[in-house]
């Protein structure tokens, strides 16, 4: 017996895959950021005696930095993602319980994934600016 | 057999109500279903609970039992633990007291905290969930109910076995984070420390037992048309605590094992002189001690977010930012570890990263409050006790959250660290974020559960004394801490300007008993005198208030049709929808089946997948329970016959549990062709023996854990090696890469032979299924046995020094994983050849097929780490 769904087609599958996509970047890559730059800074603080530094400055600091600009970039297009997903539920000002059922999960991602890239991305520069600005171990 | 007409709607009860009108307070619940006699008998007789006073009382597996039980025996553990607290403030009272010694006093802040963070309020939340989830996602039963009874027992017998330290006057004394070189063997030589290690390690296992169903119940059982977007808002916070717990709850076990195993048999995890690090385990703690708190709180959120709307009398404002405000919570809470550690000695770009995630979860925490408040606000408060303690929860874990912004800020730690000012703000946070909202949900849904209403005028006094007594309490507090007072010293000297605070405190303190005494005498006082509450005394909105009270055992004769985020107040029937759904909901119920049948569903839109076989009453999870708690009990007092004994008790548990129910072929034939005319009649596949999806979902799950503790192994493993100069240290060498390369070949194979297996079982060619099993288990031997082979040529043991510990540790792992691979491919094998599986059946040699693909993996992970790192670092 098949697990197929009603709605089971290629573009809905595409849909649900873009939804996820929005609601679940956001909090994974700025987990994955927050790892990457307190592992530099752990490592580059503990073997202190290698200290590679590029254009005045250490490896570590410019490695935080590259993960910040990508973090950001990453959340962003998850917030755009969102975006395109709240434009295409279109649910108007019908209340909650009288939409279609897919629109209205629709909506839900949409608007999930926007605040929620929205948030992580006020994270990100939190964590940036200690990483970027403080400059001791 | 003939279904009543699957078109035919009730007719709604009350039209639905606009949306930002106020919810009158007497609204007319509709029913889920008219509960036709002969449906309801049925039902009934399947989902009675097993007869007999101790074995009936034993075996039960309802999840409204399990879960009263899990709420029970914490309310206890709660009791307990606030008299240590009384006599811990009685000690304080006045300077210089001597009414506790101070090895008592180390035992009781330690008995009282860790009875608190692990034998009460976890359990309290995910017993509250077993018991509420079912009723409110609009199905009829936890995925895995022998699971639950499991977690209850070793619950149960963790928590006795912990308090069984006092019978032996070796009470664990090291607080309830337990840090070395303090619980180590040389500053904690007798056995309090290995009670403190094993017997919470039971109660851990028990809070990952729940957590997995939690998470499976929530994803795939809800009912149909009740989307992520109509997830109730309770159901959305247990969601990420159920996560939460299995990503923080794993950490601590492998912590807690690494630090029995130096105390046990010589390893030097945290001895610095060999390698070792007590900063690690630090880390370790606290990436669980963190999101603990959290774990903590989120359920406690997630029933104010449910009553505040009710007695508002309105839906709640901003229901998709207080949903994600919820899982960014989850997510945040495992980057604030280190700020318990800021006086540490860390280096001060680590202590800035975690100051600013520290402060910033402040943001999805305020999302949360201010949500609350702009709901109270525009609607009309209705001041029930519930209410009361909503209200409660809002003014202290505010300012908790407050002082918890001022100790994220490093400079002012430094100063507040170990202070009374950390005091008070974690009893503000704790208090007022989880046991004012578990009163306020005891009062609220109280009625359902017994089916009585707790007093009114008794539930005021409860309010008002607890909240009182807990402000005199611990508002000193804060200002003592600051005047210098450190935490946990058995008594002060006077005249150092904090005496009146004390004094305060104390008389505080015994307030806030007082209030908790009040709402043991109300629970009984109601229990006896109260007349039964109706379905919905409250004119709530969520599905739990559309069953009678207390609910039946199977909750839903038919399931509801779900189409708003608030179903009583946004609908007035809940039969309408798509054709085939009511086809289902409506077959479900009239269906003559002979198993306890629940529904699986789609993860986003709840769209029906699956009707599967929960299992029944068994005594074997409860064997089980006994089995592991004998190994740990055991292992305190290094009793190792008797541990031998738990580990057969243990497996026996384990595979009774898993028995598959076989019949005469005659009788399979027949339930089959059952089975598959209900297939027809519904148009989703129907499995009596196992849910694929479930059963799939759980075997997933258990992987994650697996993959979490090889992180956390793998965290410890990079730490140390940053601790020591050399890596290896003292020259130790590494027995090559044969063996392990020998060991990947076979699993590689292995994988693709399980794959096979998978296949000519769908097929329906046992044969080749018998072959394939033999197979693989040959394989799967030969890689451990090559693992095994590989480490007797180690000149060096776990004693050595940390390097020595933590390889051999890694091994051993790999190897238990390895074990229990080839111990599921025996099960499997003795099952085929038992003729248990055919084409429809398999859900175990599936399982079996994704355990050994994960290992593959596995086994690449640790052998890098073992064998390739040493020469990259």
């Amino acid at each position: 017996m098949s697990h197929r769904t009603y709605s089971d087609t290629a573009d809905s599958a595409a849909e649900r895959r873009r939804e996820w996509a929005g609601f679940l970047i956001p909090p994974i890559a700025w987990a994955v950021y927050f790892v990457i730059v307190y592992l530099a800074d752990e490592f580059s603080c503990m073997l202190t005696d290698i200290s590679l530094m590029v254009a005045g400055r250490s490896l570590t600091y410019l490695l935080s930095l590259a993960a910040t600009v990508v973090t950001i970039a990453v959340i962003a297009y998850a917030g755009r993602l969102g975006y395109r997903t709240w434009q295409d539920a279109d649910v108007g000002n019908v209340p909650n319980w009288q939409r279609d059922q897919e629109a209205d999960r629709r909506h839900f991602m949409g608007v999930s994934g926007m605040l929620l890239s929205g948030l992580f991305l006020i994270l990100t520069f939190g964590v940036a600016a200690a990483v970027l600005f403080l400059d001791s171990c | 057999m003939t279904t009543p007409d699957v078109h035919a709607a009730d007719q709604p009860v009350h039209p639905p109500i606009p949306e930002d009108e106020i919810i009158p307070w007497e609204i007319e619940t509709p029913y889920v279903s008219h509960p036709e006699q002969p449906i309801t008998d049925r039902l009934e007789e399947r989902w009675a609970d097993p007869p007999g006073p101790i074995i009936g009382r034993l075996e039960a597996i309802q999840n409204n039992v399990v879960g009263g039980r899990i709420m029970g025996t914490a309310f206890l553990f709660f009791l307990v633990a606030g008299v240590f607290a009384l006599i811990m403030r009685a000690q304080l009272i006045r300077p210089e007291n001597t009414l506790v010694g101070p090895q008592t006093y180390n035992g009781l802040f330690t008995m009282h905290g860790s009875t608190m963070m692990y034998l009460f309020v976890v359990p309290m939340m995910e017993g509250f969930a077993i018991v509420m989830l079912p009723m409110l996602l609009g199905n009829r039963e936890m995925p895995f109910p022998r699971l639950g009874v499991f977690s209850y027992f070793t619950f149960l017998l963790g928590g006795l076995l912990f308090f069984s330290s006092f019978l032996l006057n070796t009470v664990p004394d090291a607080g309830w984070f337990a840090y070395t070189p303090l619980s180590g063997l040389e500053y904690s030589p007798g056995v309090a420390l290995d009670y403190w290690l094993l017997a919470l390690g039971v109660a851990e296992v028990a809070a990952i037992a729940a957590g997995v169903e939690i998470i499976i119940m929530i994803l795939r059982m809800r009912a149909p048309g009740m989307s992520l977007s109509r997830l109730p808002l309770y159901a959305w916070a247990m969601l990420v605590t159920a996560f939460s717990i299995l990503f923080a709850f794993t950490p601590l076990i492998i912590a807690s094992l690494m630090l029995e195993l130096d105390r046990k048999i010589g390893t030097q995890f945290f001895v610095p002189e060999a390698g070792g690090s007590p900063v690690l385990w630090q880390h370790l703690f606290w990436i669980f001690g963190h999101p603990e708190v959290y774990i903590q709180f989120l359920p406690a959120t997630g029933m104010i977010a449910m009553i505040i709307p009710v007695f508002s009398r309105l839906r709640i404002i901003g229901y998709i930012p207080v949903a994600m405000a919820m899982v960014a919570t989850g997510f945040i809470s495992f980057a604030l570890w280190v700020h318990h550690m800021f006086s540490v000695g860390l280096p001060e770009i680590s202590l800035g990263i975690f100051s600013a995630a520290s402060i910033l979860i402040a943001i999805p925490t305020g999302v949360q409050i201010f949500a609350y408040l702009a709901t109270l606000l525009s609607g009309r408060p209705v001041w029930k006790t519930a209410m009361l303690f909503a209200a409660g929860f809002l003014v202290t874990f505010v300012l908790g959250g407050i002082t918890g912004v001022m100790v994220g800020a490093v400079p002012f730690d430094w100063q507040a660290h170990d202070s009374y000012f950390v005091v008070a703000h974690l009893h503000y946070v704790l208090i007022g974020g989880s046991v004012f909202p578990i009163f306020a949900a005891l009062y609220y849904w109280m009625p359902k559960l017994t089916g009585k209403l707790l007093d009114e005028r008794l539930g005021r006094w409860n309010f008002w004394l607890m909240f009182i007594g807990f402000h005199v309490a611990f508002f000193p507090q804060h200002i003592v801490g600051l005047l210098g007072m450190p935490r946990r010293f058995y008594t002060y000297l006077p005249g150092l300007g904090w005496d009146i605070y004390n004094f305060i405190s104390t008389i505080g303190a015994f307030i806030l008993a007082a209030g908790i005494g009040v709402f043991v005498v109300n629970y009984f006082y109601s229990n006896r005198v109260k007349e039964r509450a109706g379905r919905n005394p409250w004119g709530g909105d969520s599905m739990e208030w559309s069953t009678i009270s207390p609910p039946l055992n199977f909750g839903f004769s038919i399931l509801p049709i779900i189409r708003g985020r608030h179903p009583l107040w946004d609908q007035g029937e809940f039969e309408s929808g798509p054709a085939k759904w009511q086809r289902v909901v409506r077959e479900l119920a009239y269906w003559p089946l002979h198993w306890r049948a629940a529904l699986v569903t789609s993860t986003l839109d709840a769209e029906p997948q699956e009707v599967i076989r929960v299992s029944g009453p068994s005594i074997w999870p409860v064997v089980a329970a006994v089995g592991l708690v004998t190994i740990f009990g055991s292992e305190i007092f290094s009793l190792r016959p008797v541990s031998a004994l738990g580990i057969v008790i243990l497996i026996m548990g384990v595979v009774g549990w898993n028995w598959p129910e076989s019949g005469d072929e005659a009788r399979e034939k027949e339930r089959d062709a059952e089975e598959r005319a209900f297939e027809e009649r519904i148009g989703i596949p129907v499995s009596s023996h196992g849910s694929r999806i479930v059963s799939r979902s759980g075997m997933m799950l258990y992987l994650l854990l697996l993959a979490i503790a090889t992180t956390t192994f793998a965290f410890s493993y990079f730490y140390l090696r940053l601790e020591n100069e050399a890596w290896p240290p003292g020259g130790l060498e590494t027995a090559g890469l044969i063996w392990p390369a020998v060991g990947l070949v076979l699993l590689l194979l292995n994988a693709f032979v399980v794959r096979r297996s998978e296949q000519v079982i769908g097929e329906g060619n046992v044969g080749r299924l018998r072959l394939w099993l033999f197979i693989s288990s040959f394989l799967g031997a030969g890689a451990l046995a090559a693992l095994i082979y590989d480490f007797s040529l180690l000149d060096f043991d776990w004693r050595v020094n940390a390097y020595g510990s933590i390889y051999w540790s890694l091994g051993a792992f790999l190897m238990l994983m390895l074990i229990s691979g080839v111990g599921i491919n025996l099960f499997n094998q003795y099952w085929s050849w038992r003729g248990i599986y055919n084409a429809r059946r398999h859900v175990a040699i599936d399982n079996g097929a994704l355990y050994w693909q994960a290992m593959v993996v596995a086994w690449l992970v640790i052998t890098a780490i073992l064998y390739v790192t040493p020469y990259v670092l």
